[in-house]
């Protein structure tokens, strides 16, 4: 009897010592994780500043995405050149979360070379009439005028890693095969992950960013506000 | 043996040999990209010690500061042919513009080549002129199918350039027009055309020395 009760002593303070420990571990592990949080925050700004530094020596444009500020900007040799609104397009929000998280993944990256890009559907910036007066008088062919204004457009960098941005103007298709076979590819790039965002702008700022986003040309996400 | 099974047979090998090839350039390209993205992003990290960790962090910021302008600086957009006098924060001037038309002019007799683009990058503004006259290069007459002439004022033309041109180097400036119903269009042969009332404006406001990034 005397035995059985040293074992139910030892088993009690077990269970209470195990109580303790996990109500004392709950608030620890919330402040450790938030700490995390932050840690890790710190060190992807860090980070961000370091390779813009880098890039802001180099010749070329490069693209900032600041989701925080609601931002797209290009910065040449470090100057803010050019900025435009983008929004989230309605219930996109999730999308917008898990592209950022996806874009620095494990190895906490700031910055990934644009691997793709995909006009969906564009419009003409200039109407035939306008463009066969402008071609005549400034004696141009009226190809080299013309200006095609992405209506619909992909953004690709690789890893699954897509954006859309869809600007505020009507657009027909470019490429009816074309988007067939990227709508595919796509649809097998997005298996099991959550879709891309999309992102509303206007069309201006759908053509500087078409033509600036070149293969190769390097985005940086900046997550300050 | 039929026909189509001895196709299969030849085709096999081919259709094999594609698809490896197909995946083996994937699997380069994907090896390429991850190691630039890898070299793009190796940088210091952050000390642990907090204190550290913010001296590093202001250094980093500080540096980062240093390389853009103070003052105010003109951006020219040719993608969508806007101009913009701005500073860090504000926006002191927006405008529509032209430039480069990208196209190319061959003169047949010399063998000669022209390619109309605005330069890209960063330059400054070196000098200001009031009512510019415009000195004709070579291609200007070319273009028109006319001889060049040996004689130098021939080349001087006092209407076209507006009132007012800045320079910013190797013979490139902002400048006005004449043909202000172009403005807008990627029409020129590598300048950049103003109207006149926002070409007076950034006359008045970019002192020699501004900064100008092409992009």
């Amino acid at each position: 009897m005397g035995r059985m009760s040293v074992y139910k002593r030892f088993w009690w303070t077990g269970l209470v010592l195990v109580l303790l420990s996990a109500c004392a571990s709950e608030p620890a592990s919330s402040d450790s994780r938030a700490d995390s949080e932050g840690s890790r925050s710190a060190r992807l700004d860090f980070r961000r500043v370091q390779v813009e530094l880098r890039l802001a020596r180099a010749d070329t444009p490069y693209l900032v995405i600041a989701p925080a500020r609601g931002r797209m900007e290009i910065k040449l040799k470090g100057a803010l050149v050019w900025e435009c609104p983008i929004y989230p397009d309605s219930g996109h929000t999730q999308e917008l979360e898990s592209f950022f998280d996806r874009f620095a993944g494990t190895d906490e990256i700031v910055c990934r070379p644009l691997q793709g890009r995909h006009v969906y559907a564009y419009a003409e910036q200039l109407p035939d009439s306008v463009l066969a007066t402008v071609a005549e008088a400034a004696g141009f062919s009226p190809e080299l005028i013309q200006r095609e204004i992405p209506a619909r457009m992909f953004l690709l960098w690789g890893d699954g890693l897509l954006l859309e941005l869809i600007a505020d103007i009507d657009g027909r298709n470019k490429s009816p095969f074309g988007n067939v076979l990227f709508d595919v590819k796509r649809a097998i790039t997005e298996v099991g992950r959550p879709s891309h965002p999309v992102f509303r702008t206007t069309p201006e700022a759908a053509l500087t960013i078409t033509r600036v986003a070149q293969l190769g040309v390097l985005t940086l996400v900046d997550l300050t506000d | 043996m039929t026909r189509t099974s001895r196709w299969l047979y030849l085709a096999a090998p081919l259709i094999v040999i594609s698809a490896a090839l197909a995946v083996t350039a994937v699997t380069v390209g994907r090896t390429r990209d991850r190691r630039s993205t890898e070299a793009i992003n190796a940088v210091n990290a952050l000390p642990e010690s907090a204190d550290a960790a913010k001296k590093e962090m202001r250094h980093a910021r500080a540096a980062l500061d240093k390389l853009s302008p103070r003052g105010a600086y003109i951006v020219i957009n040719t993608h969508a042919n806007r101009i913009v006098l701005r500073t860090r924060h504000d926006v002191l001037l927006e405008a529509s513009c032209s430039t480069g038309s990208g196209d190319t002019l061959v003169d047949t007799v010399t063998g000669r080549r022209w390619v109309f683009d605005t330069p890209r990058g960063t330059f400054k503004v070196s000098d200001k002129l009031e009512e510019p006259w415009w000195r004709k290069p070579d291609w200007a007459f070319i273009e028109e199918g006319e001889e060049v002439p040996a004689d130098p004022r021939q080349r001087l033309d006092p209407y076209v350039m507006g009132d007012y041109a800045l320079g910013f180097g190797d013979g490139y400036f902002i400048h006005g027009t004449i043909y202000e119903r172009l403005i807008g269009v990627n029409v020129t042969h590598g300048c950049v055309r103003l109207a006149s009332e926002d070409l007076a404006r950034l006359y008045r406001d970019a002192p020699v020395g501004t900064p100008i990034y092409i992009f």
